[in-house]
């Protein structure tokens, strides 16, 4: 009998122990697996933030309630360039002309978060105080067209000439597992691209 | 052992079953999130389908009302409301639904008037745009638009037909856009002009008339080319800003106070449905001043013209919106005047067919006037009164 105790406890060391290494390195993949899924979702949460944010932006460009203070819809484009854009629009429908801008800042603003190529995102209403968006953004960039199709090219000197636009925009997790950055972004990278953006304000008179 | 085996099996069960959860419901929120942006980019395509669907019954027919109410399409349903607005304008509101999500789209139309136009025409007559041309304001031909260079247009350009590069590699600005097939057509005649000035305005018929307008709005006139004026003020004369001749010409020269329009009608050809421009013809404020508040429109049935006289043989300065339904805008004698200057024209030219004012040997012009003509920016939401209108109408905004 004492024998069989002893065996009883070598036995209950052993299957506990091998049971407790499974138990740590399902811990470990279940950890990762639920950080990973974590910051996909947030990841995707950013971007249909920020798409649904632009999408009703841009689609105003031009636009206001009171349609006399733009005689001529081309005057709402102020600035194109291939990571910034300025145009006018009424965002409150009050009548009262509103500049929007969207621009992103350089990679080394953006210090707090370990992905070395995440920057701030800027939409700056009118006069108002430029607050970035950390939304893990790494690529902003738009190409624009004239009233011809053909692409303009850059620096557009008259930003009147801008007809439609192309829009890229990439996310990328701020934080992902073990800090794969240089290998392979694109597994913690989402991608969105409008190809044609032409606000229908433009087209106007 | 056998008791905290089980104990471990069970334990091992309940925290990766919350684990499992946890992950499920995360995928599933990721799931939810991209069903709802979808239903959302739906919702507003829906709309914006309902609203195209709309605008084209409301630009074949600018008296259609109805709307739409929850009618099927692509999985969910528009509406459409129709309705007047103050100032001649019409409000049509779409709403999209798909999914419980609903979108809305909102477009303001207005009349169009002519006067809007910094140049219009019918025929071009093969005249082609080069380098050099500049046109601020909106620019239409019922023609195609043929370009040789690069001439640059800021309002918007729209064709009937199309945009002929000759040669190809001419390189056109558009820098307020550029549209092919938009059809544009001339009245089939002047009555409302007409009609406003017999119910409103000043009126005369079968001759001719000399209008000489004051700063101080008043207006001197007479039906004889040698007679003595007779001086009124303009809101007397013309209650309603009309002054029109019918199977008559015009005679105008002056500063206009006010707003007004003025019109030689009733027949084409080179009898009469002309007005003569005698003289400079202004504003008695600049129209680039914010406090102009003065419009004139000149419509001829048949041309309008700069007369050849003393007075017009150095330059001649004419503001306002200038309309010619059979004709074009002259000058009298273009190919054998001496030379004549330059017309400083500020405001829009409509006309059925361009015609010359200067005649040219090479690139040098030997006869009549070199051209300077500006665009008055205030055309582009005013007009004068009665001036004519499109039969279309213009959308003045689009909120979506």
């Amino acid at each position: 009998m004492g024998g069989n105790t002893i065996l009883d406890i070598v036995g209950s060391v052993i299957v506990g122990g091998v049971i407790l290494m499974m138990a740590m390195r399902l811990n470990a993949a279940a950890v990762e697996t639920s950080t990973v899924y974590h910051g996909e979702l947030k990841l995707q949460q950013n971007l249909t933030t920020l798409v649904a944010i632009m999408e009703n932006d841009f689609r105003k460009i031009g636009y206001c309630a009171d349609h006399k203070k733009i005689p001529e819809p081309a005057r709402a484009n102020l600035m194109a360039d291939s990571t910034r854009y300025k145009f006018l629009t009424d965002l409150d429908s009050n009548g009262e002309l509103d500049s929007v801008f969207y621009y992103v800042g350089g990679p080394s603003e953006l210090t707090d978060t370990p992905n070395p190529r995440d920057c701030y995102l800027y939409r700056v209403v009118n006069a108002n105080a430029p607050e970035g968006w950390n939304l893990g953004v790494t690529r902003f960039r738009f190409r624009y067209f004239n009233a011809l199709g053909d692409t303009l090219t850059f620096p557009i000197a008259e930003p009147r000439e801008v007809y439609s636009m192309e829009i890229s925009v990439a996310l990328e997790t701020s934080d992902p597992m073990d800090q794969e950055y240089v290998n392979d972004p694109s597994a913690y990278e989402v991608f969105w691209k409008q190809i044609r953006v032409a606000s229908r304000n433009l087209r106007n008179r | 052992m056998g008791r905290s085996s089980l104990y471990l099996v069970v334990g091992f069960n309940l925290i990766f079953g919350i684990l499992g959860f946890n992950l499920s419901r995360v995928s599933n929120e990721g799931y939810t999130n991209y069903v709802t942006y979808y239903n959302e980019t739906q919702a507003h395509n829906i709309a914006s389908s309902g609203t195209n669907v709309a605008c084209n019954q409301l630009f074949q027919d600018g008296t259609w009302r109805a709307g739409y109410t929850n009618v099927p399409f692509a999985g969910g349903a528009y509406s459409v409301r129709v309705t007047d607005v103050a100032g001649q304008r019409i409000r049509l509101n779409a709403i999209g639904t798909h999914e419980g999500e609903s979108a809305y789209i909102s477009v303001l139309f207005g009349p169009s008037s002519f006067a809007k136009f910094a140049y219009y025409s019918v025929v071009e007559g093969g005249i082609y745009w080069g380098t050099g041309d500049t046109v601020w304001g909106p620019w239409h031909s019922e023609t195609k638009l043929t370009v040789k260079g690069d001439p640059v247009f800021y309002g918007k350009t729209t064709t009937r037909i199309g945009l002929f590069k000759n040669p190809p590699t001419s390189d056109p600005k558009f820098y307020g856009g550029f549209e092919s097939g938009v059809g544009v057509e001339l009245p089939d005649d002047m009555d409302p002009l007409r009609n406003a000035a017999q119910s409103g305005g000043a009126y005369f018929h079968d001759t001719d008339v000399w209008l000489t307008f004051n700063s101080d709005a008043t207006v001197s006139f007479r039906t004889t080319a040698g007679g003595s004026d007779s001086t009124v003020s303009l809101a007397a004369f013309a209650p309603n800003g009309t002054i029109v001749t019918y199977k008559g010409n015009l005679h105008v020269k002056g500063i206009v106070n006010g707003q007004v329009t003025i019109g030689a009608l009733g027949s084409s050809g080179g009898g009469y449905g002309n007005v003569y421009l005698d003289d400079n013809i202004v504003y008695s404020v600049d129209p680039s001043s914010s406090s102009c508040t003065d419009l004139l429109g000149s419509c001829a049935e048949s041309n309008v013209v700069i007369t050849e006289n003393t007075e017009n043989n150095s330059d001649i300065r004419i503001q306002g919106a200038l309309f010619c339904l059979t004709g074009g805008f002259t000058a009298e004698n273009y190919n054998s005047r001496p030379l004549s200057g330059t017309i400083f024209l500020t405001g829009g030219i409509q006309q059925y067919q361009r015609e010359p004012v200067g005649k040219y040997a090479g690139s040098v012009l030997t006869n009549g006037f070199g051209k300077n003509i500006r665009y008055d920016d205030r055309l582009a939401d005013l007009s004068p009164p009665y001036y004519p209108t499109t039969k279309n109408l213009e959308i003045l905004s689009w909120y979506e």
